[in-house]
C-alpha cells in the first residue's frame, strides 16, 4: 500500500498546540521536511479551542448582542487571534509542513524512531482501519502540553463530574453546554474563564466555589501588577459573574457530588486554613454537571519514555522536562517546548517554539531570516529569552495561585476513589503508605494504583501529594511517574499482524 | 425530556444521524462523540467491573473514562472520536 506520508523527516514535531505550531512555523520554508503530529481531532491544542466551521456556512455570531461582543473583544486574550493565525499559517497547503492527525504517538525509540498509530479515514487514531507506522526524524520536538490536576472528593467519579477543560472544550469547540445547570469548583483561573464562557452562551451557572479565601487572593494581587493584562482579563470575568448574580463562594471546596447514575447535586463546604473542610458549613446546590480543576501539570510521559531528564519544581507545576536555554533536553536531538518544560501559558509556548525553531535551524546549518541581518539576530534572541523569562514568572505565579494546601491531600475521606481506573480508595493508599510504600514505584506495586488505562495521568500527581502530606517525603524521593512505551493504549490486533492488519505490520516497515 | 444543551444560533456542521444503543440521535459534522452524547443528555458511558457509573472526565483523551463501542470496535475514546454519518455507538461497554 502506498504510504501517504514519508518515513523519514528532518524534524518531527509532536503536539500541534501553540508550542508545536510555533516551532513548525519557524522551521517551515527552509527546505526541510517537517512533520507535525497530533492526536486530537482538531488542531490547535488545548488553548486554541476554535469552533468547527463548515466550509459552506458563514461565521455565525454568538447568541449575545453586539455590546457584549465588543466587551469580549476587548478582554480577549491576544494569544487567541495570534494562535489562530499561526494554525492557519502552518496548515496552509504551501507551508511545507506535513500534518499527521489524528495520530497517536506511542513511543520514541533509539535513533529517534517514532511509533505512531493512525487511521486514515476514521476521525480517531484508534479507529477501524488503525495501523502502526514508524517515522524516523533527525530532530524531535516534544510539545506534549499540560493536563489538569484534581483534589479528589466523594462522588468525583459520577458521570456529569468533569474537568474544567472538558467543559470548556464542549462549550468552545462544540457549542454544547456541559449541563443545564453547572457548578464550578477548584482553584484554577480556568474556573472564571469557564463561567464566563457559559454565561456568554446563556448557560446556567449554579455557583462558583474557589478553595482560596478572598483574603488570600487579595494578598496575591500585588504580584499580578507585573502581568497587568491578566489582571484586566480577570476583572472582566469577575464583572460578568457579578452582572449575572452568580454566587461566588470564596474559601469553599466541594465536599461531595451526589447522585446515582449521574450527578444530581453538589455540596460545598468552607475550607479551613490547612485545607480541612469545616463541619456545619456545607451548602447544597442542585446541579446536573460539575466542573472541577486544581491547576495544571506538564505531560511528561513521552519525554520520560524517551529518556529525557525531568526535574521537580512546584513553580513549574510539578515534574517537567529539563531543558537548556535553547530548549534542548538531556537527550541529543530531542527538544521540548511549551508546557512540557513547565506551566507558563500560551505566550510562553509561542516564544519557546520560536527559540526552538531557531536553535534547530542553527543545528541543521541553516540561517533564519532574522539571523541574516547582521546584529539583529542576537538582539532578537535576547528579546525572546527575556520574554520567555517573563512568561515563566507568570507561570510560577499561576502555579502558586492554583496550589491546594498540601495538608488537604492527607484529609481526603477514606472511601474516596483515588485511582479511577483501578478503583483504589484513599483507605488502601493510606494503608500502603503506613506500611512503608512511600515511593511511586513501590506504592504502584503494592496497590495497583496508576496501573490502569490512564497510566497514572490522573492519579499520579494526586498520589504523590498524598504521600507527601502523610509522610513528608520529598517528591524527588517519591520519584517521577514511570513511563514506558507504548505510552498510550493500542489495540492488540495492531501488534499481531495475522489478526487482520496485514498491510503494515510493525517491525517490517522499510525506511525510505 | 432532556434540556436543549446545543447553544442556539451558531453555525454548525451538516446535521447527521448516529445511533446510540440502537436509538437514532442527531449530531453535527465536526463534533466529537462526547459532544454529541452530551447534547443528547447521555452522560453514563461505561460501568466499572463493580458496576459503578462513569462518564467523560478529562475531555482531552487522557483519562480513558469515556470509552464506548464505535462501529463494533470496543474501547474507543468518545472525546477523541469525531462523529460520522450512520456511526453506531454502544455505551455501557
Amino acid at each position: 500500500m502506498a504510504d501517504p506520508y514519508r518515513n523519514t523527516y528532518h524534524v518531527a514535531v509532536i503536539g500541534a498546540g501553540i508550542g508545536g505550531l510555533s516551532a513548525a512555523h519557524t522551521l517551515a520554508g527552509h527546505g526541510f521536511n517537517i512533520v507535525l503530529i497530533d492526536e486530537n481531532p482538531h488542531m490547535g491544542g488545548q488553548f486554541l479551542r476554535r469552533p468547527f466551521r463548515p466550509h459552506n456556512s458563514d461565521t455565525g455570531g454568538t447568541a449575545s448582542g453586539s455590546r457584549s461582543r465588543l466587551l469580549d473583544r476587548i478582554h480577549q486574550d491576544p494569544m487567541v487571534p495570534a494562535g489562530t493565525w499561526l494554525a492557519e499559517a502552518v496548515t496552509a497547503p504551501g507551508a511545507g509542513v506535513d500534518i499527521l492527525h489524528p495520530a497517536q504517538v506511542l513511543g520514541i525509540f533509539p535513533d529517534r524512531r517514532i511509533w505512531i498509530m493512525a487511521s486514515p479515514t476514521a476521525g480517531t487514531a484508534a479507529g477501524q482501519d488503525a495501523r502502526l507506522m514508524e517515522i524516523k526524524a533527525e530532530i524531535l520536538v516534544l510539545a506534549t502540553g499540560a493536563r489538569e490536576q484534581y483534589l479528589p472528593f466523594k462522588g468525583w467519579t459520577l458521570p456529569g463530574v468533569m474537568s474544567l477543560g472538558a467543559a470548556q472544550i464542549l462549550v468552545k469547540s462544540h457549542q454544547v453546554l456541559p449541563g443545564a445547570c453547572t457548578a464550578i469548583a477548584g482553584t484554577s483561573p480556568l474556573m472564571m474563564a469557564l463561567a464566563n464562557d457559559l454565561l456568554k452562551h446563556r448557560g446556567h451557572v449554579a455557583a462558583l466555589a474557589d478553595s482560596h479565601s478572598m483574603r488570600w487572593k487579595m494578598g496575591q494581587l500585588p504580584f499580578f501588577i507585573r502581568h497587568f493584562p491578566k489582571l484586566i482579563q480577570g476583572a472582566c470575568y469577575a464583572a460578568r459573574l457579578f452582572r449575572h448574580r452568580i454566587p461566588v463562594l470564596h474559601g469553599h471546596s466541594v465536599q461531595e457530588a451526589q447522585g446515582q447514575e449521574r450527578v444530581s447535586g453538589a455540596v460545598f463546604a468552607r475550607t479551613g486554613p490547612d485545607g480541612c473542610l469545616l463541619p456545619g458549613t456545607d451548602r447544597f446546590w442542585k446541579v446536573d454537571s460539575l466542573a472541577v480543576g486544581h491547576g495544571f501539570v506538564p505531560n511528561i510521559e513521552l519525554p520520560v519514555q524517551a529518556g529525557c531528564r525531568v526535574t521537580y519544581d512546584p513553580a513549574l507545576g510539578g515534574w517537567a522536562a529539563a531543558v537548556t536555554v535553547n530548549m534542548e533536553t538531556s537527550v541529543n536531538g530531542i527538544y521540548a517546548v511549551g508546557e512540557t518544560t513547565g506551566i507558563g501559558g500560551a505566550e510562553q509556548s509561542w516564544i519557546q517554539g520560536k527559540i526552538t525553531g531557531m536553535s534547530i535551524l542553527e543545528q541543521l546549518g541553516c540561517i533564519h531570516p532574522l539571523q541574516s541581518r547582521w546584529g539583529r539576530f542576537v538582539k532578537t534572541r535576547h528579546q525572546l529569552y527575556h520574554r520567555a523569562d517573563e512568561c515563566r514568572s507568570y507561570g510560577a505565579l499561576l502555579n502558586r495561585v492554583c496550589r491546594v494546601p498540601a495538608a488537604a491531600y492527607g484529609r481526603i475521606p477514606d472511601d474516596t476513589v483515588i485511582c479511577r481506573c483501578e478503583n483504589i480508595t484513599m483507605q488502601t493508599i493510606k494503608q500502603a503508605v503506613q506500611n512503608g510504600f512511600t515511593s511511586w514505584s513501590s506504592i504502584k506495586k503494592a496497590t495497583r494504583c496508576g496501573m490502569g488505562r490512564c497510566q497514572a495521568r490522573i492519579c499520579g500527581p494526586i498520589i504523590q501529594k498524598i504521600i507527601q502530606a502523610l509522610t513528608g517525603t520529598e517528591p524527588q524521593i517519591i520519584g517521577p511517574p514511570v513511563s514506558r512505551g507504548p505510552v498510550k493504549n493500542l489495540p492488540v490486533r495492531l501488534l499481531i499482524p495475522s489478526a487482520g492488519n496485514p498491510e503494515n505490520p510493525p517491525g517490517q516497515e522499510k525506511g525510505q | 425530556m432532556t434540556p436543549q444543551l446545543r447553544i442556539p444560533s451558531t453555525a454548525r456542521g451538516k446535521q447527521i444521524t448516529i445511533t446510540v444503543n440502537g436509538i437514532p440521535v442527531t449530531a453535527h459534522e465536526g463534533e466529537t462523540v462526547h459532544a454529541a452524547l452530551t447534547a443528547a443528555g447521555i452522560y453514563l458511558l461505561r460501568q466499572t467491573l463493580s458496576g459503578e457509573a462513569r462518564g467523560a472526565f478529562c475531555g482531552m483523551g487522557l483519562c480513558y473514562e469515556c470509552l464506548v463501542t464505535v462501529n463494533h470496535i470496543p474501547d474507543q475514546r468518545a472525546c477523541m472520536t469525531v462523529v460520522q454519518d450512520g456511526m453506531k455507538i454502544r455505551t455501557h461497554g
